[in-house]
């Protein structure tokens, strides 16, 4: 476990150092003088000029610009922004949980609505079966930015059911009623494709021979299949987990733009418009970061579940 | 004519049944077809100028003559809907071919070399896939502006190693038959081999591929040019219109959003379904 453990987090510093790097490396590499990228081409001041030259140590050699961003960010310095003029911390700080609240709710809907849709479709088979695959396969094509736009006209405008934009004056209930809708429209695709993926993987289960052979024994039909269908069946769901979850960190970019939530994705967004690097930078770290780490999580829940990794590592 | 070469021959003509396609095959073909005749002659077709703006009809519903009313700015919809395909399947265009040509060749040198040259691409792969492309989108974007350019080929430095993985795995087995060896006996150059036999062997698989990355690709760049990271207004474009009819939908308005929305998912849907089912007419899913 410890050399296993060990090879993911080297993995993972190694993703999360390679992201950071690249973005120096094309500023490096971009045509022209970077202090031009750095302000958008917008006219201002020597001051100011002089001011970024110092944040970004554009008169140092690379590796040295490189190495001192990096060592700002261990000391809690993300830079300041240009488009917003205020420090990067700060503008992230009431962000992040916004956004944490969001995916967490989505990725509870995922699991919850898609295992069991997937579960009963491979199970019952028949008109069910092929009525929920049918949906799934219709709802995975829809791209969140469409989505929430019909979940906006159909839930919040046309039944009022539910809030239509923006996240609400912070009391809970308002808060939850107004995060059913993003969340909804950044889990449909992936829940859709969970479902997908469990019914074919519960199907493969169905079919395999200690599951006849436990049948023809007279074990109950429910115990066949908690204890031997739906404890094989469910595994390959982690391994989808990866994709699943570098999904849902990107989808906030669309469901917060979408529904005027102020959340880093949007933050993200509005800052990459006006190009200011320190702001996409900060928050295109803190993804990445929060990506390798929910992997890591994910393989050593996988290393829990499946003995036969296990094995593997002896 | 060796062998070799008529079982290339004979596995070609096997594959080519589109009679196989099923009813919802040709569905999604007839589809891409008006999708496609509409992006090359959209400006033809359009009833109005796309761009003549008119205040005084700011979000005016369907009226006679413009069936689906007008935006914002009081253009025609339908006209901005059919000058909009071309720009919104133009870039999926390049970033599939571009993708697709690189993906393919680096696919066929790691097979080929096997090797550390396979161990070396593949690793490569495998990080490069795991990295989101809509961020490597979002980053460049802020380094050098947003644009269709920059959206392409973020994307296709993401769509790439995608392609690669699948295709490495295929052109492994590939590379491992009797007539590769057969050829390699008789002295033929190893561009040649690839070229020349490799290579038309995978196409069914290459060209499935493409047209399901096509769909992908219609939906990754509609959602940059939503974001303004894309296609910039006021270019007509279903992604830079979703977003542009954003303020009227809360105000009760929905046409733009959701018409432009349906045209994306439609072509998105189609393409998806239509390389699906060639992948499995040509039995290479």
């Amino acid at each position: 476990m410890k050399s296993f453990l060990g090879r993911r987090m080297l993995l993972g510093l190694v993703t999360i150092l390679a992201t950071t790097f690249l973005v120096h490396i094309a500023l490096y590499l971009a045509p022209g003088d970077p202090i031009d990228v750095l302000t958008a081409g917008k006219p201002t001041t020597p001051e100011r000029l002089e001011a970024l030259r110092a944040q970004y140590h554009l008169d140092d050699p690379f590796l040295t610009r490189y190495f001192s961003w990096l060592g700002g960010v261990f000391q809690g310095d993300l830079g300041q922004s240009v488009a917003f003029n205020a420090d990067v911390s700060l503008l992230m700080g009431p962000r992040v949980p916004t956004t944490l609240l969001l995916v967490g709710s989505a990725f509870i809907m995922i699991m919850v609505f898609g295992l069991s849709l997937g579960i009963v479709a491979a199970l019952r088979g028949g008109v069910i079966d092929t009525a929920t695959m049918a949906t799934a396969t219709l709802l995975s094509a829809i791209p969140a930015f469409v989505s929430s736009f019909v979940l906006i006209n159909v839930f919040a405008l046309q039944l009022g059911w539910f809030p239509a934009i923006g996240i609400g004056d912070g009391t809970p209930i308002d808060t939850a009623r107004h995060l059913v809708l993003p969340s909804v429209a950044l889990a449909l695709g992936a829940g859709a494709f969970v479902a997908r993926t469990t019914r074919a993987s519960v199907r493969t289960e169905l079919g395999r021979d200690h599951v006849a052979t436990a049948t023809v024994r007279g074990i109950p039909r429910r115990l066949v299949t908690s204890r031997h269908v739906l404890r094989n069946g469910l595994l390959p769901i982690l391994s989808i987990a990866g994709l699943l979850l570098a999904g849902l960190i990107v989808g906030t970019a669309f469901v917060e733009q979408a529904f005027a939530i102020e959340g880093l994705g949007k933050l993200l967004v509005t800052a990459a418009r006006q190009q200011d690097l320190a702001v996409v930078q900060a928050v295109t770290l803190i993804l990445v970061v929060a990506f390798v780490l929910l992997n890591i999580l994910v393989d050593i829940l996988y290393w829990y579940l499946d003995p036969r990794v296990r094995s593997e590592e002896a | 004519m060796s062998v070799a070469q008529v079982a290339t021959i004979v596995r070609t003509r096997r594959r080519s049944r589109l009679s196989h396609l099923g009813v919802i095959g040709w569905l999604a073909l007839a589809v891409i077809v008006v999708f496609m005749f509409v992006a090359a002659f959209g400006e033809a077709l359009a009833p109005y100028d796309p761009n003549a703006i008119d205040i005084a009809y700011s979000n005016v519903g369907p009226i006679p003559g413009h069936p689906l009313g007008f935006d914002e700015l009081g253009r025609d919809l339908l006209s901005r809907l059919l000058v909009g395909a071309r720009s919104s399947f133009v870039g999926p265009l390049a970033l599939v071919a571009l993708s697709t040509v690189a993906g393919t060749t680096l696919a066929l040198i790691a097979a080929w070399r096997r090797g550390w040259t396979d161990a070396t691409l593949s690793a490569g792969f495998d990080i490069a896939f795991a990295f989101p492309g809509i961020l490597l989108a979002i980053l460049l974007a802020t380094l050098f502006g947003a644009g269709m350019a920059v959206a392409v080929i973020a994307l296709t430095l993401a769509y790439t190693p995608a392609l690669g993985r699948l295709l490495r795995a295929t052109a492994l087995r590939e590379t491992g038959m009797e007539y590769v060896k057969a050829f390699r006996v008789m002295g033929y150059s190893d561009f040649r081999i690839v070229v020349r036999h490799v290579l038309p062997n995978l196409m069914p698989f290459i060209i499935a591929q493409a047209i399901v990355m096509f769909g992908y690709a219609t939906l990754d760049l509609g959602g940059l040019s939503f974001l303004g990271l894309g296609v910039q207004p006021p270019t007509a474009d279903w992604g830079v219109m979703v977003a542009a009819g954003a303020p009227a939908l809360l105000q009760g308005y929905p046409m733009q959003t959701l018409a432009a929305g349906t045209c994306l998912v439609l072509a998105a849907v189609a393409f998806g379904v239509l390389g699906d089912r060639l992948a499995r007419m040509w039995g290479v899913e």
